[in-house]
């Protein structure tokens, strides 16, 4: 087993990753930007290195500097979590050459599964549902019609080398398609510095399902359930659960398999996510594979009992799996909130700044993954992500019953959060039955999700009065601090200033 | 002492006077007879009888007051009345002042001083977090003043420029 691992990345992922090599005896080994010198995942790593100014491209995605921090602190092994390098294949083989050891999946399938042509390929070949579509970049405008033609409308241009929305129109009638295809090409080519687009079906009111897998270097390949990912905002997750409230026995075995069918034959090792589209008649389409850990694994843990962290680690070290599909039962149901630096009442406007205080929440069905703190300045540079705030409980109704609870005794104070957001999706009766889609989050906010429990009623009434009574302490109270602190004397506060740098 | 004050948008008017920790308010024409203890720095607990309500209070960089409640989160701003005399001078009319509503990096300036703007125009753009703002002119004028330059670093508030 390693003795040192450096972890190439920040936020609560690295503070989570950092978590799992203490827990196996191996010493984390931090890398920070000028933005980051006092975060979190620099105060529980053993030894940190600096690598540059805060831009993401001068520091976090600079993979030299990554490489050359690993070599000068002996760490054996990068684990690069998500987002920044996690997906670059130029990075894996970096890795590769220096002779460390990438805790992720080869290069070689890392770069397969990374275009969403090939990707879509391989699906084919391995004999999974896939959206119909080209799985070759359009040629012309003539192509598009005619492809578009031969599925139906509507249909969905997308950016082959895409991702987060980015390169993606939406076509509902031959008359659209010229413009749109231009749109998503220099789209594509501005993201993605690659103008390949491609076409596919666009399914109504789809839901995002997707199979958690790993696997060993020995060919051995489990998936641990599903996760629930339709709560999304803008193509980003921010509600995930797991298991999903539509998915069987049987459909989650024929989604599972096939997952595996595709990691295999793309060569694939180690943690990855296999995303599917399903419709409202439950058929299921691949959509695209995510070659890292994702961020909302710990539903998975937490219904499953397995570490994914620990798991990773050792299949990277060399190690058989250690269980088998049989092994995996899923217990309970767990939901996890994403709780982001943004002010839900004004469009999600980021709200970086400091913490100035915190009330974390705790008891019974609570995990808590978080790369903040209180007196910790979230920076503007990087992802908004403070904390990814899960519950677990028996049954579905239970965990939300308790996520209400949850996010009730969570308290940041100083920026805004999307805390007030997820206490009122809880609120709603769609997504207590269940009854949501992808675009569940946009009608959500068009209707106007409002504060929750603003009403006109007695109760709130009450709560109301007594929160202003509350204010006007408050403020009071830092009136007077003021005017204690102000000599109540004619001489001027520069002369006062003065006499008090001198008595220091 | 007589309060205005302003809570999630609605205005209220609130006499409150505390003696050795006994609050007596009265909100509109509700009466409330309350004990605050201060378990610490911006946490409230009022004591009504058998019931306990804790109220966290903080400000917010933009200056108000948010209050968190059970499952509840307010935003109040207390006015003072000499306050409140000194904020009708600033109509519509007149200078505007364009600021940032959060702390950010300045990624374009799309206007230069004596410009021309009419109202809802893009004036400067402020990123933080992947995410870019357009901060926008508020009413048609002329800009008297850009205070900022690309790449500048900004808090939340900062004037960035000045409409007339």
């Amino acid at each position: 087993m390693f003795k040192k691992l450096l972890i190439a990345n920040r936020g609560e992922i690295a503070v989570r990753i950092a978590r799992g090599c203490r827990e196996m005896g191996i010493s984390p080994v931090a890398v920070y930007s000028d933005a980051d010198r006092t975060s979190l995942h620099v105060r529980v790593a053993d030894e940190a290195i600096h690598i540059g100014p805060p831009p993401s491209a001068e520091s976090y995605l600079h993979i030299d500097k990554i490489i050359d921090a690993a070599r000068r602190t002996g760490a054996e092994a990068i684990h690069p979590g998500y987002g920044f390098l996690s997906e670059n294949a130029e990075f894996a083989r970096a890795v590769e050459d220096a002779g460390l050891v990438l805790v992720g999946p080869p290069a070689s399938a890392m770069q397969l599964m990374g275009s969403k042509t090939n990707a879509r390929q391989v699906a084919r070949e391995a004999g999974a549902p896939v959206v119909p579509g080209t799985t070759t970049p359009l040629e012309s405008v003539a192509d598009a019609i005619a492809t578009a033609e031969q599925i139906g409308y509507p249909v969905m241009l997308k950016a082959a080398a895409g991702g987060g929305g980015k390169g993606m129109r939406l076509v509902r009638a031959r008359d659209e398609i010229s413009s749109a295809l231009e749109l998503a090409q220099s789209e594509a080519a501005a993201s993605f510095k690659d103008p390949a687009v491609y076409i596919e079906k666009f399914i109504e009111r789809p839901r995002h399902i997707e199979i958690q897998l790993i696997g060993d270097r020995f060919g051995q390949m489990v998936y641990l359930g599903e996760r629930e990912c339709s709560l999304q905002r803008r193509h980003q997750k921010v509600v995930e659960e797991c298991p999903s409230p539509i998915v069987d026995e049987d459909l989650r075995r024929r989604m599972g398999e096939a997952a595996v069918r595709i990691a295999s034959r793309a060569g694939y090792y180690n943690a990855g996510t296999i995303e599917f589209l399903v419709d409202p008649q439950r058929n299921f389409y691949f959509l695209e594979m995510n070659t890292r850990l994702q961020v909302e694994h710990p539903v998975t843990e937490l219904v499953t009992g397995r570490d994914l962290v620990h798991e990773q680690i050792r299949i990277a070290a060399g190690e058989k799996l250690s269980f088998s599909q049989n092994d995996i039962v899923l217990r309970g149901a767990a939901i996890e909130c994403r709780i982001y630096a943004e002010d839900p009442h004004h469009n999600f406007l980021p709200s970086p700044g400091r913490i100035t205080k915190m009330a974390t929440p705790a008891g019974p069905g609570v995990r808590y993954d978080s790369g903040s703190y209180a007196g910790w300045e979230v920076p503007i540079y990087y992802d908004p992500l403070l904390a990814k705030l899960c519950v677990w409980a028996e049954t579905r109704a239970a965990a939300i019953d308790r996520l209400a609870r949850v996010l009730d005794e969570y308290t940041v104070e100083g920026i805004n959060t999307t805390i007030p957001f997820f206490r009122a999706v809880v609120e709603n009766d769609a997504f207590r039955r269940g009854d949501f889609d992808t675009g569940f989050i946009e009608r959500f906010l068009q209707d106007g999700f409002g504060v929750h429990g603003l009403s006109d009623d007695e109760p709130t009434r009450r709560l109301e009065d007594l929160a202003t009574i509350a204010a006007i302490l408050h403020a009071r109270a830092k009136t007077r601090q003021l005017e204690a602190a102000t000599p109540r004397t004619t001489e001027s506060r520069w002369k006062h200033t003065g006499r008090l740098a001198q008595r220091r | 002492m007589k309060y205005e004050a302003e809570i999630n948008g609605r205005a209220v008017t609130v006499e409150l006077e505390e003696r050795d920790g006994q609050v007596t308010a009265r909100v509109g024409e509700r009466l409330y007879e309350i004990e605050v203890a201060r378990p610490e720095d911006g946490d409230y607990l009022l004591f009504i009888g058998n019931e306990v309500y804790e109220t966290r209070v903080w400000a917010e960089a933009t200056g108000g007051l948010r209050i968190k409640l059970r499952d509840r989160l307010f935003q109040a701003k207390i006015i003072d009345r000499k306050q409140r005399r000194g904020a009708a001078d600033h109509g519509p009319e007149g200078q505007q002042q364009l600021t940032s509503p959060m702390p950010g990096k300045v990624v374009r300036v799309m206007c230069a001083a004596g410009d021309e703007v009419i109202a809802g125009q893009g004036v400067v753009v402020v990123e933080a977090m992947k995410m870019q703002n357009e901060i926008k002119s508020p009413k048609a004028g002329r800009v008297s003043e850009i205070r900022v330059s690309e790449g500048a670093t900004v808090s939340a508030n900062q004037v960035l420029a000045i409409v007339e």
